[in-house]
């Protein structure tokens, strides 16, 4: 029954993809409707979850975390992620424009910059824009991202620095010198550079030192990022600078205080729960929301090539 | 190998037991990368010294082949080999 409502609402969007976009938002919301509802139960479950440990760091009132709103809006961001994903880039960029806020990123220096984020699943969304849009703009990242897969990779191939190459961090010293701003996901480590166990949200995190080493060492600011939900519109805020210090930990540690408030804005945006938070229980809940997703992905490829075959 | 050649050598090896913190006797030319404890931040670190020290800046292509380095030595070798 769900994978034919997921079957429903991706037709839906398949057939949107070129219609007007605040008429493609409104039909996709009235197809996903009935796969809200129909997923409440699980909903329910994951959002406990994430109010629970809210709720014991900061006392948070959850009462906002109504279950159904909360995962309707997340069922919504993820059909605009693999829409992005299906169709071509220029495609995307059009479609996303008026749905997605990147002003604040106006805000940044052209002299250089380390923008930080979490793992956020509107990376897509904001992804396809300031790639685009912001020629200055580098990413890191220890393997592909679901942006090289967009149809992007011309795009971004070349503003690409890969952790995996030891010798990447002089690369991006020099890249930083010359203007450039690199967008970096902290809350994921890799194996080539020293790592830090930090408190986050109340539990232990572990991080890489590099994006402290990196602003440190080409002397530029660090500007932690929250990507969030307005109402109908994705919004950026570019969270208070950080400046490195020689002390690394202490510096990550300070980009990590602001980005806590990333994840408040917006919680279920957050890709890491279980990673950090990590049991048996949402481990679990982990596992059964990347079914989900791929469910819709492989529904809404399905219906995208349906409706390209029928031309 | 020239004498200018074997005291920039000397300079790079100094340099990197510097970053890792230890010396030639406790981990030997032939320690593996992996094991030396000389991550990629400590090996840049290493990298920016020696080209402020010798005035000198490495391609990409020379930075890149560092990647592919297995042991200490290697290191060593292709930084000497692009000075």
């Amino acid at each position: 029954m769900t994978l034919q409502l997921y079957s429903r609402a991706a037709d839906v969007l398949a057939e949107s993809i070129t219609a007007d976009v605040e008429q493609c938002e409104q039909r996709l919301r009235y197809a996903m409707v009935d796969c809200v509802w129909q997923l409440i139960p699980f909903a329910e479950d994951y959002v406990e979850l994430i109010s629970s440990v809210l709720t014991s760091f900061r006392q948070t009132d959850n009462a906002y975390l109504s279950a159904k709103e909360v995962f309707q809006r997340y069922l919504v961001s993820q059909f605009y992620d693999r829409l992005i994903l299906a169709v071509e880039p220029s495609a995307a960029v059009r479609l996303s424009r008026p749905l997605i806020d990147i002003a604040e990123l106006e805000r940044l220096p052209k002299s250089g910059a380390i923008v930080a984020s979490l793992h956020q699943s509107r990376y897509l969304l904001f992804g396809s824009r300031f790639f685009v849009e912001r020629p200055e703009f580098y990413k890191m990242a220890a393997r592909p991202t679901s942006i090289d897969h967009a149809g992007f990779e011309g795009r971004v191939a070349k503003r690409t620095l890969h952790a995996s190459d030891r010798s990447t961090p002089v690369k991006a010293v020099r890249a930083l010198s010359a203007g450039a701003t690199i967008l970096m996901m902290i809350d994921h480590v890799h194996s080539h550079a020293e790592k830090y166990k930090l408190r986050f949200l109340g539990a232990e995190m572990e991080v890489n030192l590099g994006a402290a080493w990196l602003a440190l060492k080409a002397g530029v600011p660090i500007f932690p990022i929250a990507l969030f939900q307005d109402g109908p519109i994705y919004r950026l805020r570019v969270l208070p600078a950080v400046y490195p210090t020689a002390d690394l930990g202490a510096t990550m540690q300070n980009i990590c205080l602001q980005l806590e408030q990333a994840v408040a804005l917006d919680p279920l945006s957050w890709n890491r729960w279980g990673a950090v938070f990590g049991d048996q229980r949402k481990g679990r809940i982990q596992q059964e929301l990347r079914a989900i997703k791929q469910t819709i992905w492989q529904e809404i490829i399905r219906a995208y090539r349906r409706r390209e075959g029928a031309r | 190998m020239s004498v200018a050649g074997q005291a920039a050598k000397d300079i790079i090896q100094r340099e990197l037991y510097r970053v890792i913190g230890s010396d030639l006797e406790s981990l030997p030319l032939s320690t593996e990368i992996e094991e030396s404890g000389l991550d990629s931040l400590k090996l840049s670190e290493a990298v920016l010294s020696l080209e402020h020290q010798l005035g000198i800046v490495l391609d990409d292509d020379a930075l890149t082949a560092i990647s592919d380095c297995g042991t200490i030595g290697d290191v060593i070798d292709l930084l000497a080999a692009n000075l």
